[in-house]
């Protein structure tokens, strides 16, 4: 069982893993920006070429479909979803909040937080495995989606530890036990291929980008 | 296993050719080339062919007899497609007598195509040829419109959707980048599988992928460029980078013959060129607006009269019933091959200001004719007057703008006149289609353009 797993949905760091059965055979990290394009497909050559293997052996496609990186979402999953479409693979997609929560731990509930800009951030909120939600909020309006669950110990996973967070844990605290943050979590490779397996396989003309964030234009 | 033509074999290879004629030889050099077919170490057949320019000549080829009917000389004369694959066809003779090897030649697609009397000493020769079709897929996704096709030999339109996005984008006065990106990524396997099954094609059926790498929007312009490196890297085909003007220009060979050297004028929603070209795929830039291009100014002064997007056409339809009533700037009127066409767009739009403001209603109808026909004269003008003073007997219109009613007309009466050629397209080639970048790409690949998976894509692309 030969499976790819692409995720270009953070601005900076993109990441193509090549996975055979329970195998991480290899990692091909990308370190840009602008030049995303130039760089993600040859990642997919790179990995491949670990085993020498033919994308047409590959058995499953794992795509990270958002919120992120509107740009680096589009250039990964239409890169995804043709190698799907046209090779009738299996195709499977996992938000990038969940891997950001994907490293097991011992707290009840995981919280990933995607900082965006201002007050607001990308929330994805999990019970093990289980989606509660992933939204688009303000740090403020995403207290009161928390506090409608019965939290004992929750994980804070972000990549960015900024002004807002030391003061949304204290407001978190009034209704939670423990509350902890862990700024660059680890990612579990399995662990986020397992809940695309647990979210199931898409028809490849049905995967994209989850957005969360509306555009000026929308509103 | 064939290989190319390796000097260990020279002794076993003259062997056999000598069993076919007195005067085979060795000698191979870039032009005549030759394939060995290899079994156990030993030499068993051997093609050797000519590619000249368009032409790929068999001159002969020879299996074993006892190597014969397991489809050597098949996957000889198969490999040498191959390198032919830029070529328009593939000739041989055949001795008329040699039924077996005529009917063999003609299960591979070879048509007797001449006779040549006493080619075979006293026996006549029969000409057979193989016409080479080169099916590139081609993706544009430049702007708001998410198009395939598939393009044979550079000409014809084996078939192609287009998935236009302008009711999107009506409601919003005009194209919003970023929702255009978000419509490719959603439809581009959508339109591609869609093509398969109108052409009744399969991906093993394409020789190369083709895709719109600029100019355009950068956000449009990775979906479709994606799309193709993810294609051809799959199915392991060359991946040619099209620049889309060049594609607009090429939406003329689709029905058209082109004649060198010819002057293009290239008038669209970003651009407005006149370019010189004296050959295939050679572009010379001798023009172009400083400003604004004659359909950003036909789009702007849409707006201001209250056309809805894209407001070019319906300008033409209404020019068409209204009167040259209004005094309006003659755009850039002098001896250089430049436009600019803000001066124009600013005057339009100060006198619907003006008359509002006195109270008076604009008579849309007079005020598109007053506006088409200033900007379509200079157009053709400093176009006619470039062609005589290079002496050149072709003229090309392309992009969206050659639809234009007045343009193709106008442009058409005085070149009857000059005695100068037009080419324009048919209307459903000027506006952005996967076809017109599937023909340029023909001729881009003939020129050995082509790029690799770390292509990228390029918004101010230049010609």
């Amino acid at each position: 069982m030969k499976s790819l797993l692409i995720d270009s949905s953070r601005n900076n760091k993109s990441m193509v893993s090549y996975i055979k059965d329970d195998r991480l055979l290899f990692t091909s990290e990308v370190y840009v920006d602008k030049n995303l394009s130039s760089s993600l497909l040859p990642s997919v050559e790179k990995c491949l070429s670990v085993d020498n293997s033919d994308i047409s052996l590959l058995d499953k496609i794992y795509v990270i479909n958002g919120p992120g990186s509107f740009t680096g979402l589009r250039i990964g999953i239409t890169i995804a979803k043709v190698i799907a479409w046209s090779l009738n693979k299996k195709i499977y997609t996992i938000s990038s909040l969940f891997t950001l929560s994907s490293e097991k731990n011992m707290y009840d509930y995981n919280l990933s937080i995607l900082y965006d800009k201002d007050d607001s951030a990308y929330f994805g909120l999990y019970n093990n495995k289980t989606t509660i939600f992933e939204v688009y909020s303000s740090f403020n309006d995403v207290l009161g989606l928390i506090n409608k669950e019965k939290i004992n110990t929750l994980l804070i996973n972000t990549d960015d530890d900024n002004e807002y967070l030391d003061e949304f844990i204290i407001n978190l605290k009034k209704n939670i036990n423990t509350v902890s943050k862990n700024i660059n979590p680890k990612i579990d490779i399995f662990n986020i291929i397992e809940k695309g397996n647990i979210n199931g396989k898409i028809n490849p003309h049905d995967v994209n980008p989850v957005y969360l964030k509306q555009i000026e234009v929308e509103k | 296993m064939i290989i190319e033509y390796d000097i260990k074999y020279k002794k076993e290879l003259l062997e056999l050719g000598k069993k076919l004629h007195d005067n085979f030889n060795a000698d191979f050099n870039e032009y005549t080339r030759c394939l060995l077919y290899i079994y156990d170490n030993t030499l068993v057949g051997f093609i050797t062919f000519k590619i000249m320019y368009e032409k790929c000549e068999i001159e002969d080829v020879y299996v074993k007899e006892d190597q014969r009917r397991q489809g050597i000389g098949k996957k000889l004369l198969e490999e040498v497609e191959k390198y032919a694959n830029k070529c328009e066809n593939i000739t041989l003779e055949v001795n008329e007598n040699n039924i077996n090897a005529i009917k063999f030649y003609e299960s591979l697609g070879f048509k007797f195509i001449a006779k040549r009397e006493n080619y075979y000493g006293k026996e006549d020769g029969l000409l057979m040829e193989k016409k080479i079709e080169f099916n590139v897929l081609a993706i544009e996704t430049s702007c708001d419109e998410t198009s395939v096709s598939i393009v044979r030999n550079g000409k014809e339109d084996v078939g192609t959707i287009i998935l236009s996005q302008i009711d999107i984008h009506k409601s919003y006065g005009g194209v919003v980048p970023e929702i255009a990106s978000r419509t490719h990524t959603k439809n581009i396997t959508i339109v591609l599988e869609e093509l398969l099954e109108k052409t009744n094609m399969n991906m093993n059926d394409i020789d190369a992928f083709a895709v719109t790498s600029g100019p355009g929007l950068n956000g449009s312009l990775l979906v479709g460029v994606e799309a193709a490196k993810a294609l051809a890297y799959i199915y392991k085909k060359p991946l040619i980078p099209v620049n889309h003007l060049s594609g607009h220009i090429y939406a003329n060979s689709i029905e058209h013959e082109l004649v060198f050297p010819l002057l293009v004028l290239l008038v669209s929603g970003g651009h407005t060129e006149l370019i010189y070209m004296d050959k295939h795929y050679s572009f010379k830039k001798l023009g172009g607006t400083l400003d604004d291009s004659v359909g950003e100014a036909y789009d702007k002064v849409a707006r201001v009269i209250g056309i809805p997007y894209p407001g070019g056409p319906e300008i033409d339809k209404l020019a068409n019933i209204g009167k040259h009533t209004y005094d309006l700037p003659i755009p850039k009127d002098d001896t250089t091959n430049d436009f600019s066409f803000s001066g124009i767009k600013s005057a339009v739009i100060n006198l619907v200001h003006n008359e509002k403001q006195k109270g008076k209603e604009i008579n849309r109808e007079d005020l598109c004719t007053s506006f088409q026909e200033v900007v379509i004269d200079i157009l053709i003008k400093k176009t006619i007057r470039l062609a005589k003073e290079l002496n050149i007997n072709n003229i090309l219109l392309s992009g969206g703008v050659s639809a234009n009613s007045l343009l193709r007309k106008n442009m058409k009466d005085i070149c009857d006149k000059e005695n100068i050629n037009l080419v324009y397209p048919s209307l459903k080639y000027c506006t952005d289609n996967a076809t017109m970048i599937g023909a340029a790409a023909y001729y881009a690949y003939k020129e050995n353009i082509s790029a690799n998976s770390s292509l990228n894509t390029n918004p101010n692309q230049k010609l």
